[in-house]
């Protein structure tokens, strides 16, 4: 039975539901979307101070469904995190567009609720749940922009693509019932006698595999840079840091308790082929969105390699580089989020091929010192916070004896500086083609001063993140 | 009594011509059907575990498939409606950035 | 003879299953394909109650041919499809590649659950003429799972909403 008093340890999660049926209800009586923006950035903000307030719980609750201990809660810091980043800049960038209703808003708290649900879940039904809740928000919000033939599209292939890898995630859950007789997630680490069937491996497997495609890793890659393509911008950077973030915390988890060795070498090899095709394609790329695209694929590549460590100094590298990631990637997106909406006219995604972004630091300086910063971090070079990030993955590889692992990992990521590096000559070295000047709204603003300044902070002092969700 | 391996083997089977049929077709709400049989399939192995354990999440879980399936109906539909209006096409093959 | 008439219905049902599998993956027109699977749904239906699974069959007619396939007959003629060029006319190594993927896939999923499940489960469980009835069900559902039962209804308003934003003609 459930008792009342557990429901405080997830008053977060009832702030978002509570807010999310509250933003309908206004939007349909009011359409005042002022109070609808308001409220939704309230609700994601308090959540987000609850949640580091009770970093210290630790407990099973809801008849054994939900499992809050300061790992989960530490993920569902960066996941609020980002979410509250992308809300900061949607509202100008929905203006822009004509698209700023009310349901966005409402959507994006409802993925939430399936992220937090996801990365809180103690039973293979609540990530079943969590992760369609939250696949099912992203198929909207990709197609959200319903006049453009492009989004329509990514919202297609995002849709059909999603569904197909959901029955292959679904069919691994069913022989892992077929073979334990229970969905419950302690059961399935403590029964150590388990692991040794190849049928339960099997259907870990294709659990694996569901989950690899939500993450973006090859070879189930391919709809990453189209759907980003295609989606509005914000939502492409939403999509790239909170679900992909989200879809870690959840798998890795597992992957650590279940400590099934057969396991690292398929993920070592999936990584590196990851990391190869994000970081290689992405030279090629003329497209900033795409680009993008291709780099959140390398960074997926990096994350697996913690995954393929599986042991504690990747739980901490996989903790901090979501972290940083949610900070220079969404950071990016933004920027790219303000020249695209600049543009003079506003046809179907004009201004996001690289060209726009000639002369940038003649036109505006401080716009291009701030995407500059964003991308030597996600290429990795200190002090940034994406350095750190990656410097825990590859130290948890070593300790995991995949020393080669981190090797290639290290060189490929020194192939990606190159391109990163591509697009900051063309904002310094080039001379500039049109002569627009950019709209920054306070609140977009806000949210590139928040990015830039954790990018630097957690850079230079990467262990506060770890006092701050008391994980040594 | 039959053993469970026949639903199993009947539920696999489903499953591949759910795959098949997501491979080899080009109209996307065919597709979407296609999809929809493979969740079926899955149905028949959860109902059948859950029948030969004597152990009802199994068909919780069929619920929540189920209920899952409704909502991918829903959302996919509208997806499929939205782009058919502004291209007046569900074929795959004529959809420009749907290079797979 | 009990055995035996429930070898009978299998074979039945899985043949009709199997059958109309194969005719709503190869129809030329939307229309028959979806009514190939309904039938295809139906004959599920059939195994669950084999199974004796009696609400989630009933379940099966009324969610899943009653409402989804009929949201997906009531799209398909709006949109007034045409049919695709048949399917062996555009014959090209694309489908004969996927063709031998899901067979390969076949092989793999059916050896392994064939083989990993055989001689472990030899006869539905005596308490499953207890579980699959309406009334334990929705007991479970409400006490033991009212948490997935919650879970399931935000995302059925989710799926709303979203739907309402992605066909609506205009907005305000």
């Amino acid at each position: 039975m459930i008792q009342l008093h557990e429901l405080q340890f997830i008053i977060p999660l009832i702030t978002i539901c509570v807010a999310s049926v509250l933003v309908l209800i206004v939007e349909v009586f009011s359409r005042n979307r002022e109070v609808v923006f308001a409220v939704t950035t309230l609700s994601v903000f308090v959540a987000l101070i609850i949640t580091i307030r009770d970093i210290s719980y630790s407990t099973i609750i809801l008849n054994n469904f939900i499992n809050i201990n300061n790992v989960s809660s530490g993920f569902n810091i960066v996941v609020l995190l980002s979410v509250l980043l992308s809300l900061l800049e949607s509202r100008s960038y929905l203006i822009k567009k004509q698209i700023n209703f009310g349901e966005y808003y409402a959507i994006i708290l409802f993925s939430l609720i399936g992220m937090m649900l996801m990365v809180m879940a103690n039973d293979l039904l609540i990530v079943f749940l969590g992760l369609e809740m939250m696949s099912i928000c992203f198929y909207i919000l990709a197609g959200f922009m319903r006049k453009r033939i492009k989004s329509n599209e990514s919202a297609l292939k995002y849709f059909l693509l999603g569904a197909f890898m959901t029955g292959f995630l679904l069919y691994g859950i069913t022989l892992i019932y077929g073979v334990s007789g229970t969905t419950n997630l302690m059961v399935l680490f403590s029964n150590t006698l388990l692991h040794q069937e190849p049928l339960f491996l099997i259907g870990v497997g294709l659990f694996l595999i569901g989950f690899l495609f939500k993450i973006g890793a090859f070879p189930f890659h391919m709809w990453v840079p189209d759907v980003y393509d295609g989606a509005p911008t914000i939502v492409s950077g939403f999509m790239s840091t909170a679900g992909k973030i989200a879809a870690v915390a959840t798998i890795f988890p597992i992957i650590l308790k279940l400590n099934i060795l057969d396991y690292r070498i398929i993920i070592s090899v999936v990584s590196v082929l990851t990391m190869m095709f994000g970081n290689i394609i992405a030279l090629a790329q003329t497209n900033i969105k795409r680009l993008l695209a291709y780099s959140s694929i390398a960074s997926a590549g990096y994350l697996l390699v913690g995954l393929a460590a599986f042991n504690d100094m990747a739980l901490r590298g996989i903790l901090f580089y979501t972290l940083a990631y949610s900070f220079m990637q969404l950071g990016a997106f933004i920027v790219v989020g303000i020249i695209e909406k600049s543009s003079s006219d506003n046809k179907d995604f004009s201004n996001i091929s690289l060209d726009s972004y000639k002369g940038l630091a003649k036109r505006n300086p401080v716009l291009a010192t701030i995407f500059t910063l964003f991308l030597f971090s996600l290429a990795g070079i200190p002090p940034f916070a994406g350095f750190w990030g990656k410097y825990y993955l590859f130290v948890a590889a070593i300790k995991a004896n995949l020393i080669w692992l981190s090797i290639v990992a290290i060189l490929l990521s020194v192939i990606g500086i190159y391109y990163y590096l591509k697009v900051i000559v063309y904002m310094w070295f080039t001379d500039p083609e049109t002569d627009e000047t950019y709209i920054m709204s306070p609140l977009g603003t806000t949210a590139i001063i928040l990015s830039i300044a954790g990018t630097i902070f957690f850079g230079l002092f990467p262990e506060i993140f770890f006092e701050l969700i008391r994980f040594y | 009594m039959l053993e469970i391996n026949y639903y199993l083997i009947l539920s696999a089977l489903l499953f591949s011509i759910g795959v098949l049929g997501v491979l080899v077709r080009r109209n996307a709400i065919i597709i979407f059907m296609s999809i929809e049989l493979m969740l079926n399939a899955i149905n028949i192995s959860l109902v059948s575990f859950s029948s030969y354990l004597g152990e009802i999440s199994g068909q919780i879980f069929v619920f929540m498939v189920l209920t899952v399936a409704a909502a991918e109906a829903a959302v996919g539909l509208a997806i499929i409606i939205s782009l058919y209006r502004n291209k007046s096409t569900v074929n795959i093959d004529e959809i420009n950035i749907l290079k797979w | 003879m009990e055995w035996k008439l429930e070898l009978i219905l299998f074979v039945l049902l899985s043949v009709m299953a199997v059958f109309s599998a194969i005719m709503m993956v190869t129809r030329r027109s939307p229309i028959n394909s979806a009514i190939f699977l309904i039938i295809n749904f139906f004959a599920s239906a059939g195994i669950y109650l084999l199974l004796q699974a009696q609400f989630i069959a009933v379940i099966q007619v009324l969610v899943y041919m009653g409402a989804i396939m009929v949201l997906v007959i009531f799209v398909i003629m709006l949109l007034n499809l045409q049919d695709e060029s048949k399917l062996s006319e555009q014959f090209s190594y694309k489908k004969l590649t996927s063709l031998l993927l899901s067979v390969l896939l076949f092989c793999l999923l059916g050896f392994s659950v064939f083989f990993g499940f055989s001689g472990k489960f030899t006869s539905i469980s005596g308490e499953a003429e207890k579980l699959g009835t309406a009334e334990s069900l929705g007991k479970e559902l409400v006490l033991a799972y009212s948490v997935p039962f919650e879970i399931a209804g935000l995302l059925l308003l989710a799926a709303v909403v979203g739907a309402v934003v992605l066909a609506k003609k205009s907005f305000d």
